[in-house]
């Protein structure tokens, strides 16, 4: 069950926040519990092991904690084990396939076994590294109630894709919250609206990259390329700022307070503010966790490019098993290598030419993010920059103007959305009924796309 | 320990538990079947896509192991021996079909011809459809068949009409046929098998399968033993040896790579040419 579903919004969250509002104080982190885990069962009914491998997460994680506060001489110890743990599942899971199919690739052995993903790994156990290295280091106090430590890390409505929450964050609303109709308003509010941004913006531009990607990058035209790299950046972005929103809206809705996650990334100059601003708490993550005890910056030049190539490439394997991944992680580092040490302040001064630098790496950098196969990687640049590969023309030269006239109202929405200026104007609005509209216009939307599947870009029920 | 930490472990204990029973029951029980095991395809199917996938992106490994499980052979694709193809004007030609013809059009290169195709189009919306034709401008069939001559019409209609009852479907095929002849008594029909999914694709348990699409080519071959009406079958060019459309050939199991059109192009004119030479027209 994912949140842009008819099953989620008509049946699990009635249901869900009925009960959570009719039970007193202290019965709705059981309640907030009963129903996350059920959430997440929903999603994994195939696999049922994934719960298994949840629950045993959250017991470790909890039972280390508190071992870490009973026995301070052995701390490391238990420190150790955890991570140790959450490393292995996370790699077994998400590279055994890769892995496997590079050894019968290379080796002719035949190694083969389906490794289903489980959902929401990469992030509970991040959130699980962060809580048992900051009781280590003794940030926060290891908590004592299993109830609430579970809650923290199973709570639905970040489980699944983030953000990734610290404990110390989350701690005082664990304890006592208090739900306001103010903060229920809101809450709805934004989760509409994440969820427009979603169905209504992010996943018909997701069918557009679907529909080049079918008919073969070799037969496309090169403004037809670029408008595929357009596309899934805007997919990309809608699609996890969207989730995004609808997280920090239910959580307004249950009396938290979600960490922002996005901060209007397109609007950044250099790639370095760009990770300033994408995917906020997986950035802070890996300073907090990785950079900074690896030395940061601290310790000469060296050490610096060592450690942000190595917070870099597994930035990239985090994202997914594949060459394509590290390869863009790679990316990454000699950006933003290249702007701290030559090009940085140039760029801070001069406004235009920053503009035109991410214009252009910011699709780049997707693309290769996009796609996994190498030869077509290799195949799609050849189409963004014909000039490197004698021209090849394109099989049908107009292509790109058929797909503009279907699509242009999505590019025009995409480049406004990712400005403030809409943010801006929803701000102002003070009229209650007109919100309301708006809101009850957006929904009605996402539902009827929802129901008839136009929502969706892998699902063709028109041929 | 606080009672209420005894309490949760025991309910873990106790989820964890049923949990392993469904994995039990689900290893034994007759309905695990393939699409099952496969998150994405399923999801697919009930309507339930997960986020993009940022940081669970599933990658090729994840699509090779799909593939493993969906074939229970090795998929071997036939293989392509180059061939000359017979060639012949086709300006007097019109396509009529589907969001494949729709390929055929933009990718096909077959010059001259006219197109009367778009995205969903089946027979039962046929003639409620208005469709862009290039030298004509937005027409419905009636239109566009009462005021021009063609002397060829390929018709390949069918997939979007899996859902329907096969007889309805053939029968209102049928009704098309003979509205075409009517209209254009001159004109040689081509009626165009339904080019097959992938096996992936037809095994994912959507009504969109290939012994459905095969049923529905039996049933509109039967047309061809009317006068002027001929049947092409273009799997024989794209199917692997599963009888299915070849995976290297697709990108989403239902439609062709664009460069393939070119070579579904030149056959259909290939084969055009053959039965023109062959009776004499």
């Amino acid at each position: 069950m994912v949140f842009s579903s008819l099953k989620f919004i008509f049946i699990f969250l009635p249901v869900f926040f009925t009960i959570y509002y009719a039970v007193p104080g202290k019965a709705k982190n059981l309640i907030l519990l009963i129903g996350s885990l059920s959430f997440y069962f929903t999603g994994a009914i195939r696999n049922p092991e994934h719960l298994i491998l949840l629950l045993l997460s959250i017991l470790l994680d909890y039972t280390l904690g508190l071992l870490m506060g009973k026995y301070q001489k052995h701390k490391k110890t238990f420190l150790c084990i955890g991570i140790i743990f959450h490393v292995l599942c996370l790699c077994f899971f998400k590279y055994f396939n890769f892995i496997a199919g590079e050894l019968s690739r290379l080796t002719a052995a035949n190694v083969s076994m389906n490794i289903i993903l489980p959902l929401g790994i990469s992030f509970y156990t991040f959130q699980g590294i962060s809580y048992i290295v900051d009781v280590y280091r003794g940030k926060i106090q290891a908590e004592e109630s299993l109830l609430k430590f579970s809650v923290y890390i199973s709570m639905f409505e970040q489980l699944i894709a983030g953000p990734i929450v610290t404990y110390s964050t989350i701690k005082p609303e664990l304890d006592e919250r208090n739900i306001s109709k103010e903060d229920f308003k809101d809450g709805l509010g934004i989760f509409i609206f994440g969820l427009g941004l979603k169905v209504l913006l992010a996943n018909p531009l997701g069918k557009l990259f679907t529909q080049i990607q079918n008919i073969g990058f070799e037969s496309i035209s090169t403004p037809l390329a670029w408008m595929a790299a357009l596309a899934f950046s805007f997919q990309l972005y809608f699609d996890f700022f969207g989730y995004s929103l609808m997280a920090q809206g239910l959580g307004r809705m249950l009396g938290f307070n979600i960490p922002q996650n996005f901060n209007f990334p397109y609007l950044s100059r250099s790639m370095t503010e760009f990770w300033r601003r994408w995917h906020i708490t997986l950035g802070s993550w890996f300073r907090e966790y990785l950079y900074i005890p690896l030395g940061g910056n601290r310790k000469g030049t060296a050490v610096t490019v060592r450690n942000l190539f190595i917070v870099w490439i597994l930035t990239g394997a985090w994202h997914g098993a594949g060459y394509n991944f590290l390869l863009w992680g790679a990316i990454l580092f000699v950006l933003i290598a290249v702007e701290k040490f030559f090009i940085g302040n140039f760029l801070s001064r001069h406004g235009a030419v920053s503009r035109v630098y991410m214009l252009l790496l910011i699709p780049l950098s997707w693309s290769v993010f996009a796609i996994t196969d190498m030869q077509q990687l290799s195949i799609f640049f050849s189409r963004l920059f014909p000039f490197f590969n004698r021209g090849v023309e394109p099989v049908f030269p107009a292509d790109y103007l058929k797909y503009l006239e279907m699509y242009y109202p999505f590019f025009i929405a995409g480049v406004l959305f990712s400005t403030k200026l809409p943010f801006d104007i929803l701000k102002k609005i003070k009229n209650k009924y007109l919100i309301c509209l708006l809101l009850s216009a957006i929904l009605l939307g996402c539902v009827y796309c929802m129901y008839r599947g136009l929502d969706d870009p892998f699902l063709y029920f028109r041929f | 320990m606080k009672k209420s930490n005894l309490i949760i472990i025991i309910s873990f204990i106790l989820v964890i538990a049923v949990a392993a029973s469904f994995m039990l029951f689900k290893k034994s029980g007759s309905s695990d079947n393939a699409e099952n095991e496969i998150g994405t395809v399923a999801y697919a199917e009930s309507g339930e896509i997960p986020t993009v996938g940022y940081g669970d992106k599933e990658t090729d490994g994840h699509k090779e192991a799909k593939k493993a499980l969906f074939e229970s052979e090795p998929t071997k694709e036939k293989n392509q021996e180059p061939r000359e193809y017979k060639t012949m004007p086709m300006d007097d030609a019109l396509f009529i079909g589907d969001s494949r013809t729709v390929g055929l059009s933009d990718y096909g290169k077959i010059e001259g011809a006219e197109f009367f195709s778009d995205v969903g189009m089946s027979v039962y919306n046929i003639f409620d459809k208005n469709v862009k034709v290039s030298s004509v401008g937005r027409v419905s069939l009636k239109n566009l068949l009462e005021n021009n001559e063609y002397s060829k019409i390929y018709l390949m209609l069918g997939i979007n009409e899996a859902g329907y009852e096969i007889a309805q479907t053939v029968e209102k095929y049928e009704q098309l046929v003979d509205f075409v002849k009517e209209k254009e008594p001159d004109a040689k029909i081509f009626i165009m098998a339904n080019l097959h999914v992938s096996n992936a694709k037809s095994s994912s348990g959507s009504y969109i399968n290939n012994k459905t699409l095969d049923k529905i080519n039996e049933g509109i071959s039967a047309f061809a033993q009317k006068d002027n009406v001929f049947f092409l079958d273009v799997n024989e060019l794209f199917d692997d040896n599963n009888r299915g459309l070849a995976p290297s050939k697709t990108g989403d199991g239902v439609h062709l790579y664009a460069k393939y059109y070119v070579e579904w192009g030149k056959w259909i004119v290939d084969r055009s040419a053959q039965i023109w030479e062959e009776n004499g027209f």
